[in-house]
């Protein structure tokens, strides 16, 4: 359990708190979107629960270990991997095998536990035939791929992606989503998704919206998508799906509330 | 020439193969090029330089990498190292008064040991350029970073950060194509703007450099701080307590390239100490 | 030695800006001088010396020094002596001249680091190959003068433009302000 209990944060040299008295808990195995608009404080919640980021006030406890203290950041980093924005900014080897096991040599393992860690990663995400690539001749979806195998390999218990996909076109992005979906399920993987795009809240068991350094949401997809006043205060848009399906209904036709796929939509018009 | 600038842009010249040169543990390729090296700049004498020519002439061979590759890096240096010897013997006579005069130019005096020590300086440098050639084309630039690191890992156990250094070459190493790219979305930017990044003087070239290299160095320090924090939710903290992805096993070959090796500097040490040329 | 994340990362990212400079040919300025070429691929080793301290200097140092000798773009670089160990200086002096200067403003103490760190390079190369024997000392006099102060004159702007730029982008140096 990642474990905030009133928490704080003023970045350095800032008169005005990015989070404001934030108190919530990610229980393992969940699948959970953090939203919220440029600025609301979602990626200072993320680096916060693995100290890369020190509360100014309150406390966290990853699985029981303070990150105030130098022991305890290395325990929640340890269980706590994080998959950043731009991927060519994560990677420090020059090759797609050294640079997975950057995390594994940090965390002390001997070779041969390593090289199983690895392959496993790589196999995980599908890229093992990549291995021995430069990192320099990958697409931008293949460098994904690279950094998420890279923290994979370092078996955390919970992930958290950064905002890691938005620079990614839609159905690279719809793919690595579903990757991470099946990872979730086979392995009970904890997923932390922060972004501010809604469509990524398809596959999360729970939603949480952060504004201006507040949580001012915490619950189901399901049920935020019902409150479009409180999206739109926050500065958010419903995901797309959604929107037309409210539009349809506006217009009388009859359609499911939690719509799955644009199909759906279309066999109900044609009903 | 600058707009050439592509992500492609290689500063290893590592050219895969599996000949005899290319199987040796990258230890014993960096270790016996450092003893060759520090050889040619103690020793000094035509024989022992002769027969360490001819020694890299024999690795080349061994390497199975085209000679004309080789040789066409060498030839604009033979240019340079022919001005050089000639102003070696122009501006020799301070360096050897006891030595005959050859011609005068001005006030300065040619002698024969200007020639001497430029014909020497000529071959130690075409064997240096040999040597760096076969170790950069049979071996990575990361390989043999790792290979340094392991070498000198007595200097660890001395409080020397090895793992930190050899983290920072292979991090120089990545980021070179990363860097170019930037660098590549720079210059095209300049472009548009109807700059001519290739022509004029040196004030001209120096004005319109600052608008491109400025930019990339500003930009270095945004990636540095995602990298930091990149590496640290990595677990990084430091060399101590990491372990290696990558090992390296010597095999008999690597025995046998280290006698030869030996027996080659030794007789470079002899001749030079024992014959008066 | 103080190696933390952040300067092995500042280290590394300025030594792939030298490698840059030298592979793409962008850090020579022709000079008109039989010699050809001035050079500014030290420069990162000078900024790596003021930003970071002589630590970040030294290996930003080392790793141009390193590629020099393995690119040999002149022959005398083939000799290790004379590529790779005086470049091992360019930053420590920098940094010294920099933590020395500051106090009579940011951009004198930057445009001054940046002159001893470009002296280092020119001076030293030049004596260890005339040490070694390659050039005679008349020679190296002239290549001195024709290419330091054409390449002190651009580290400097190059430099002063970087630590202005820096200082603007992340209040590096805000105590000195923008003088």
């Amino acid at each position: 359990m990642i474990f905030l209990d009133d928490v704080s944060y003023r970045y350095p040299g800032s008169d005005r708190l990015a989070l404001k008295g934030i108190s919530i808990s990610f229980p393992p195995r969940e699948m959970v979107g953090v939203v919220g608009p440029n600025g609301s404080g979602k990626s200072t919640l993320a680096r916060l629960c693995n100290g890369l980021y020190l509360p100014t006030s309150g406390r966290v406890l990853v699985d029981g270990h303070d990150t105030v203290s130098r022991q305890g950041r290395w325990e929640a980093r340890r269980r706590v991997g994080m998959v950043f924005q731009n991927p060519d900014n994560q990677m420090v080897a020059t090759t797609v095998w050294r640079d997975v096991a950057f995390g594994p040599e940090n965390l002390g393992w001997d070779r041969a536990e390593i090289r199983r860690r690895v392959d496993e990663a790589l196999e995980l995400v599908g890229i093992r035939d990549l291995a021995s690539a430069p990192i320099h001749l990958l697409t931008p979806g293949q460098r994904h791929l690279v950094a998420l195998a890279g923290v994979l390999a370092m078996k955390p218990s919970y992930l958290i992606l950064d905002e890691a996909t938005v620079s990614l076109d839609a159905d690279t992005r719809a793919s690595v989503l579903r990757m991470l979906g099946d990872i979730h399920q086979q392995r009970g993987l904890g997923v932390i998704i922060i972004t501010h795009d809604m469509s990524e809240l398809a596959l999360a068991d729970r939603a949480v919206v952060l504004d201006a350094g507040r949580l001012c949401f915490d619950g189901s997809p399901r049920e935020l998508f019902r409150k479009p006043d409180l999206l739109r205060s926050a500065g958010l848009e419903p995901p797309p799906l959604h929107q037309l399906a409210a539009e349809l209904r506006r217009l009388g036709v009859e359609v499911p509330e939690e719509p799955r796929t644009i199909e759906e939509l279309v066999a109900c018009l044609a009903r | 020439m600058m707009m050439e600038v592509s992500r492609y842009v290689t500063i290893g010249r590592y050219v895969p193969g599996d000949s005899v040169l290319h199987r040796l543990d990258p230890r014993t390729k960096l270790l016996t090029f450092g003893l060759l090296v520090s050889t040619l700049l103690v020793v000094k004498g035509y024989v022992p330089y002769l027969l360490l020519l001819g020694f890299a002439v024999v690795l080349l061979l061994l390497s199975r990498i085209p000679v004309r590759y080789v040789l066409a890096g060498l030839r604009p240096a033979l240019w340079v190292l022919a001005i050089l010897w000639v102003f070696q013997i122009i501006f020799s006579g301070s360096s050897y008064p006891d030595h005959p005069t050859l011609f005068r130019l001005g006030s300065w005096r040619a002698t024969w040991g200007g020639v001497h020590a430029g014909a020497l300086n000529v071959l130690r440098i075409s064997v240096l350029y040999l040597l760096t050639s076969l170790l950069t084309l049979t071996a990575g630039l990361v390989e043999l970073a790792d290979a340094g690191e392991m070498l000198l890992s007595p200097l660890a156990r001395l409080g020397v950060p090895l793992n930190e250094v050899a983290l920072v070459f292979t991090i120089a190493l990545r980021f070179v194509p990363t860097l170019a790219e930037e660098l590549e979305r720079l210059v095209k930017a300049q472009i548009s703007r109807g700059a001519r990044l290739d022509e004029g003087g040196f004030l001209g070239r120096a004005r319109r450099l600052i608008p491109l290299v400025v930019p990339l160095f500003l930009s270095i320090f945004d990636r540095a701080e995602d990298l930091i924090l990149a590496m640290e939710a990595r677990c990084y903290r430091g060399g101590r307590g990491r372990s290696k992805a990558v090992a390296f096993a010597f095999q008999p070959l690597d025995a046998l390239a280290a006698v030869v090796v030996l027996a080659v500097v030794a007789a470079a040490w002899l001749t030079g100490l024992m014959l008066p040329f | 030695m103080g190696l933390n994340v952040r300067r092995i990362v500042i280290s590394g990212l300025l030594g792939a800006v030298a490698i840059l400079l030298g592979a793409t040919g962008l850090g020579f300025i022709p000079v008109p001088t039989p010699a050809a070429h001035a050079t500014i691929m030290h420069v990162p080793a000078v900024i790596g010396g003021v930003l970071e301290g002589p630590v970040v200097g030294l290996l930003v140092g080392l790793i141009f020094g390193l590629f020099s000798f393995l690119r040999a773009t002149n022959p005398i670089f083939a000799d290790p002596l004379v590529a790779i160990l005086p470049r091992l200086f360019i930053g420590v002096t920098s940094a010294y001249a920099y933590r020395g200067l500051r106090r009579l403003g940011m951009v004198p103490g930057l445009a001054v680091a940046a002159t001893v760190g470009t002296l280092t390079n020119t001076v030293l190369v030049l004596a260890m190959a005339v040490l070694r024997g390659y050039l005679p000392a008349p020679v190296a006099w002239a290549v001195g003068f024709t290419h330091g102060v054409p390449e002190i004159i651009v580290a400097a702007l190059i430099t002063v433009a970087v630590g202005l730029g820096l200082a603007r982008m992340t209040g590096w140096e805000a105590k000195d302000g923008a003088s």
